[in-house]
């Protein structure tokens, strides 16, 4: 069975070397992003991860500070996830759309 | 005579390299070295010496500038340059890749297990220490080498990379997976 660990190493070098071969952004990515997001919320929880580190993943993920404050006070990981879920397909798709205009 | 002296000497000593060339590679080498005192330049040392200038052909779409570690040559897409890119940044990688490379590989990417990890990581210590005013291909893999650092450190790539250690890079990452 693969890791996860695994499975967003290959899925990165994947992603790259479509790009080398003249690939545009695909939904690969999303499920590298996801996978990698996974991870860290759950040790984000796990390990009470400083402010500021919730806040550069914020960057990243707008809203994200809030739904770590909701997990941490009601020991919800689920509730994570499903907002990490919706949250990235939007994400993904703004991504997107910023790519095709650029393109 | 210091390392950085013998760096300087090796350069000038390579006719494969212009002066212009040599120039620059030595000056990014003074501002790595300011910002991180503590990495050896030992592998650069030698690098230096022989090092090379080719081109990447026009069939491949990698570029616009890599580091063949088995050639030690720093390789260039002509069609590429005349696009906008920051030469200062594509130099900066060059020689973080000389800096942090051994036999086989540069960084951590043993095997190429972990290339778009390294490319990415390459990408921000290029951008911490001379910043990018062109094109980035690398975005995708630059957040996502973001997002890995938050999970198991920044400093855990830093010695990962400017050690060779991929292993380390994998060992943080699964201790930090739930199973």
């Amino acid at each position: 069975m693969i890791t996860k660990t695994q499975g967003i190493f290959s899925g990165m070098n994947y992603f790259l070397t479509f790009k080398e071969s003249g690939g545009k952004f695909c939904d690969a990515y999303s499920d590298i992003l996801k996978a990698t997001c996974d991870i860290y919320t759950n040790k984000a929880v796990r390990e009470n991860l400083s402010e500021t580190a919730i806040e550069d993943f914020e960057r990243f993920l707008p809203g994200t500070s809030e739904v770590f404050e909701h997990a941490s006070m009601h020991g919800d990981l689920s509730f994570i996830r499903g907002y990490f879920d919706e949250s990235l397909k939007v994400r993904m798709s703004e991504i997107t759309q910023e790519k095709s205009k650029v393109r | 005579m210091d390392i950085l002296d013998e760096i300087r000497s090796n350069l000038a000593a390579n006719s494969n390299l212009t002066e212009e060339v040599q120039d620059k590679i030595f000056e990014l080498t003074v501002l790595f070295h300011q910002k991180f005192p503590d990495v050896s330049l030992e592998k650069i040392k030698e690098k230096v010496k022989d090092v090379k200038l080719g081109k990447i052909s026009v069939f491949e779409r990698k570029g616009p500038v890599i580091y063949d570690v088995i050639k030690n040559e720093i390789c260039f897409s002509n069609k590429k340059l005349h696009e906008d890119y920051d030469a200062n940044h594509l130099m900066m990688k060059a020689v973080l890749a000389l800096i942090s490379s051994n036999d086989n590989y540069y960084g951590f990417n043993k095997d190429d297990g972990l290339r778009a990890l390294n490319i990415g990581y390459t990408e921000l210590l290029a951008n911490f220490l001379v910043g990018n005013e062109g094109i980035c291909d690398y975005e995708e893999e630059v957040m996502a080498t973001n997002l890995i650092s938050q999970i198991i450190g920044e400093e855990t790539l830093f010695n990962a990379y400017f050690n060779n250690d991929s292993d380390l890079v994998y060992k943080k990452m699964l201790e930090a997976e739930v199973s």
